[in-house]
């Protein structure tokens, strides 16, 4: 017998993006990121382990426009990751579940994350002299 | 349970439907996963938040400042659990993602083994390190 062609279920670019998938797939795209900056941890603390040239080298590597760069990236991935995280250990003790707290808690996140990573860049480049 | 006998009954068997299911179904265990994915992540709240605050104050500044900080047993106490938790949360968390994208058996398998000597070896080499320079090595 011939195969019949099926029709398949919609696929992902028929929908609308929302604060809640958005968030979501945001979840695995910054813990993804923070895996790879997991490598970054191990090298910088391997470095310290090889003595204070190696050391040298590594904060050589972490302060030039490129470690600047992924030092970026994995602070926002990393306040992504922890206060959407924290959002979900409060999903896990039952709270928050109507469309509009999960909507509110999506917004909350991202201005935190936002926040969170200007404050952070704003002491660490003012403590560097950069302003 | 044999891969056989996920696959349902044999063909001509004389058991029941029922007969077949049963003892197929949860072990029990079936939440494990989901809750030390949960109890890493509520480790790891407290740690990073404080992991961000001492970089802030300059501990990695140079390699003196480092080794300084890490010779103060609550630092390297807290770095190393801090590589734990942050290895352990990986461990779980990045073999779902595996278990969701990659579809071919044996890649999907072997990701998974990869990812799990991987944790182990870096995670391994990441505490060893703090503990050397905590201890002036």
């Amino acid at each position: 017998m011939a195969k019949r062609k099926r029709p398949l279920s919609p696929h992902l670019h028929i929908y609308k993006g929302q604060i809640s998938s958005v968030v979501s797939v945001m979840q695995r795209i910054t813990g993804g990121g923070l895996a790879v900056g997991l490598g970054f941890f191990v090298y910088w603390l391997g470095a310290a382990a090889y003595g204070p040239d190696a050391y040298a080298t590594a904060h050589w590597f972490l302060t030039t426009w490129f470690g600047y760069l992924c030092l970026f990236g994995f602070t926002v991935c990393m306040y992504f990751h922890l206060c959407n995280g924290i959002r979900h250990l409060v999903w896990d003790i039952g709270w928050g579940f109507e469309i509009h707290q999960v909507n509110a808690g999506g917004i909350a996140v991202l201005a935190a994350t936002g926040i969170f990573t200007v404050i952070t860049w704003a002491v660490a480049l003012a403590k560097l002299g950069v302003f | 349970m044999t891969l056989r006998s996920a696959l349902g009954p044999e063909p001509g068997s004389k058991r029941s439907s029922l007969g077949h299911a049963r003892g197929l179904g949860s072990t029990g265990h079936g939440s494990a996963h989901w809750y030390w994915e949960r109890l890493t992540a509520l480790a790891l709240v407290p740690l990073t938040v404080w992991f961000i605050v001492q970089l802030l104050s300059g501990v990695a500044a140079d390699y003196d400042s480092m080794a300084m900080w890490l010779t103060v047993p609550g630092n390297m106490v807290l770095m190393v659990l801090l590589t734990f938790f942050f290895f352990w949360h990986a461990w779980i968390a990045v073999a779902v993602v595996i278990e969701d994208y990659v579809h071919h058996d044996a890649t999907k398998i072997g990701g998974i083994i990869a990812l799990k000597f991987a944790c182990i070896l870096f995670g391994a080499f990441a505490v060893v390190s703090i503990i050397l320079v905590g201890l002036g090595g």
